[in-house]
């Protein structure tokens, strides 16, 4: 080879490297490029929050859609997209991993891979949440409980690491979380008796870096909380995306109820780190510290809800909190860098506690553990909220919350572990017929509701809130519409057809903004 | 309501049965699936399940199949909640339920056919097998699908289990008219009606003045008083006898 022709190779390799790039500096500082969607929830702190301005109260009415996407795959969409220099990567509902140009929705790459037939998806139908990017390549999970890498130009795999065993109930349908040199990734299977825990792999290499196990082994701090092997077969999936903490160098992440799941009989104690939030080493992946939300759960309310990082005058006191609309129907403020309970209120009905004392423990009601006959408790096994993503905005200082209102007769059965099969004792039979939704502004500060709008029947689609003084939310019935951040009067309304169950972004496209959300099996984007 | 000594026998039937097969699957079902099909099986907003063949579940395999995953496309939903072993007692009860002796009907179907297309006037608002009118439900297949008790209740007292699709409901709009129909469908923005003479309304919330959901009350009559209970039991024979459509 001549030497310009070196040069020239070199040259172009070079610049295609710096097209792909999404730094760990790109990431860390997501809130300066608000025309990407880098990461699952926007930003570290889960805010969920676009700075895009744009679109506004004054021509929200005018949204209509600039393209749809059409899956390939069967199946509902729950994926939150990530935009990153042109191009949208989305996940369909059975894993594919799709890049499309983000101008038009037209296909750029796609990479699936077969599901083994006796795959097992126990207590949650096949689907993804989402992917990472970092550096050049983009991270995702599969249902079969893989992690793999991709080229995010080509979608050729660069590698490929069996996270943990299918056979046992272990599955993946959350996103990876990127940080500096890490992908960091959580399992599901609670349902399936699993014992959950935290990874993180080099991002270069697939080299697994720690394992967190959120139900401590014998000899380990907690393991006390578990009667006999309980903790064997414990639960604590970490079944949805968690938070960042740079400054601190914390992963701040929600875990999963106990197994199983309605008969505590067998695993007498509070069952820690299940149904808590635990703050990670993200060098060691070592405990700083945890805060449980509901010890010893016979309910399912996970806490695998999103972690919202911010900074609030609490108690007198500037402090950096941890804010959780917890699926238990209570909304807590947690001290980010010790742990400590500052306050919970609750933000949805509940009938399973008289109060939430100054430990941050719950005074629990008499006879709300489920029976053989059923016993009628709110929230629903659903919960007060789920996985659906909140959204903050830092220009009104409320937590916008998509709230399930609904009861629910919860049967105790008896329950007997096999591998890889449902681990559960009992059930739920839900009251449907009274059951309502709603989308909640609620203080940050004190977790009073400010405002709110009722929806038709309960959501399971997220919030974004933006700059233009919007939230954007979803419904089982196929509306996506936009709401008057401050007063919560509905400002625009699309009907897409299929039900909304996916958290909403925002991103620029030629400099114009847009939102774009998955809805039954497309994705749509709108703009003005 | 009057007690039929009928109902009466047949539940006994029910219950002889279930301590046969053992509470657990009674209980099971009670729990999770008389909310549709109604206790015993005599069906409600779900099809009536106290029959020796059920249509989507020939087999004791495929019943456990319909029970774990639900029927795409209709309100049967998935149980994943439940372990092997509980779906397991639930088809053996579900099944104990089709062994059941039918209830004797003691009415004249051909007596009832004929009410059904004269005085009744109930082929003015439904079909059965092609032939009647649209504002009810679809009855060739009534009779696999419902009890006979389902039926003779739905005959006197029509607001009582009123279908998805049947709920009534009154619009009021701005301009003072007032719309009252079947609603078809809803979401948090618009509902969809449709009125007595079958026409559509699309109706956009925020600009309705009132609306108001009437649970209990159906566009349907109740034939309590048009006719003896004779007639009704009559009807009820005739209906029972529809089981045109798999």
């Amino acid at each position: 080879m001549t030497r310009s022709v070196i040069l020239l190779v070199t040259v172009f390799a070079f610049s295609a490297m710096l097209e792909g790039q999404v730094t760990y500096e790109r990431l860390r500082n997501a809130d300066r490029e608000p025309g990407q969607w880098l990461t699952y929830s926007g930003d570290y702190a889960s805010h969920r929050f676009s700075s895009l301005d744009e679109i506004s109260r004054d021509n929200v009415a005018r949204l209509r859609p600039a393209w749809i996407y059409q899956t390939q795959e069967s199946g509902e969409l729950e994926t939150s997209p990530l935009v990153a220099d042109g191009v949208m990567y989305l996940t369909e509902a059975s894993g594919a991993v799709v890049a499309l140009d983000v101008k038009t929705g037209r296909e750029l790459w796609r990479w699936s891979r077969p599901l083994p037939n006796d795959l097992r998806t126990l207590g949650f139908p096949r689907t993804n949440r989402g992917l990472a990017i970092l550096g050049e390549t983009v991270y995702a999970g599969t249902l079969d409980a893989h992690l793999i890498a991709l080229d995010a130009i080509s979608g050729a795999v660069r590698w490929d690491r069996n996270v943990a065993e299918n056979e046992l109930g272990y599955a993946i349908t959350a996103a990876p979380l990127a940080i500096d040199g890490k992908i960091i990734m959580g399992v599901s299977g609670g349902e399936a008796g699993i014992r959950g825990f935290l990874d993180a792999y080099d991002a270069a290499t697939g080299e697994r870096v720690w394992r967190f196990h959120t139900v401590p082994g014998p000899g380990e701090p907690g393991n006390e909380t578990w009667g006999g092997d309980s903790w064997k077969t414990g639960g604590g999936a970490t079944w949805l995306t968690g938070s960042y903490d740079p400054e601190s160098n914390l992963l701040i992440w929600g875990t999963g109820n106990p197994a199983p799941d309605w008969n505590g009989d067998s695993r007498p104690g509070d069952n820690l780190y299940t149904c808590s939030v635990v703050a990670l080493h993200a060098d060691s992946g070592a405990l700083a510290w945890f805060f449980q939300f509901t010890p010893h759960d016979v309910h399912d309310w996970d806490a695998n809800q999103i972690p919202v990082l911010v900074e609030e005058v609490v108690q007198g006191e500037r402090r950096k909190l941890v804010a959780m609309a917890n699926r238990n129907a209570f909304y807590y403020l947690i001290d980010r860098t010790t742990g400590q309970f500052l306050r919970a209120t609750p933000y949805a009905k509940q009938t399973w506690a008289k109060e939430i004392d100054e430990t941050g423990r719950p005074v629990l009601l008499p006879d709300k553990a489920p029976t053989e006959e059923g016993t009628l408790v709110w929230p629903s096994l659903q919960g007060a909220t789920n996985w659906f993503s909140p959204s903050y905005s830092p220009r009104t200082k409320l937590l916008y919350v998509a709230v399930r209102e609904m009861g629910s007769y919860y049967f105790k059965a008896e329950a007997e572990y096999e591998p890889g099969e449902y681990f559960m004792g009992g059930g739920e039979r839900a009251l449907r017929d009274e059951a309502y939704g709603a989308i909640r502004a609620l203080d940050i500060a004190t977790g009073e509701t400010r405002w709110e709008f009722k929806q038709l029947t309960p959501p399971w689609a997220g919030v974004l809130s933006t700059a233009g003084d919007l939230v954007f939310a979803g419904s089982e019935e196929g509306n996506f519409f936009a709401l008057d951040a401050t007063t919560g009067e509905p400002l625009w309304q699309f009907q897409t057809g299929g039900d909304v169950r996916a958290n909403p972004i925002a991103f620029e496209i030629d400099g114009k903004q847009h939102i774009g959300v998955a809805a039954g099996r497309a994705i749509f984007v709108f703009g003005l | 309501m009057r007690t039929c000594p009928l109902v009466a026998v047949a539940l006994m039937l029910v219950t002889g049965v279930a301590t046969a097969q053992g509470d657990r699957g009674k209980r099971l079902y009670d729990a999770h699936c008389a909310r549709c099909h109604s206790i015993g099986g005599t069906g409600g907003e779900g099809p009536a399940l106290a029959r020796p063949v059920l249509p989507r579940a020939a087999d004791d395999e495929t019943l456990f199949d319909v029970i774990r995953n639900g029927i795409e496309g209709t309100d049967m939903p998935e149980t994943w909640q439940l372990s092997k072993s509980e779906i397991e007692e639930i088809v053996l009860y579900v099944r104990s339920l089709g062994r059941i002796e039918r209830e004797a009907l003691t009415g004249d179907p051909e007596r009832g056919r004929a009410l059904y297309e004269g005085r009744g006037g109930c082929v003015v608002c439904h079909i059965v097998e092609g032939e009647g009118g649209i504002l009810g439900p679809d009855l060739t297949n009534i009779g696999s699908l419902r009890g006979t008790a389902h039926l003779r209740e739905a005959l006197t007292d029509p607001g009582a289990s009123v279908l998805k699709g049947y709920v009534v409901v009154r619009a009021i709009q701005a301009d003072g008219t007032e719309v009252t129909g079947h609603r078809i469908n809803e979401d948090s923005f618009t509902i969809q009606l449709r009125d007595e003479r079958g026409r559509f309304h699309s109706l956009s919330k925020r600009d309705l003045r009132e609306l108001e959901p009437k649970p209990g009350q159906s566009l349907m009559p109740s034939y309590e008083k048009e006719l003896t209970s004779e007639e009704i039991e009559d009807i009820v024979a005739f209906l029972a006898g529809l089981r045109g459509a798999p």
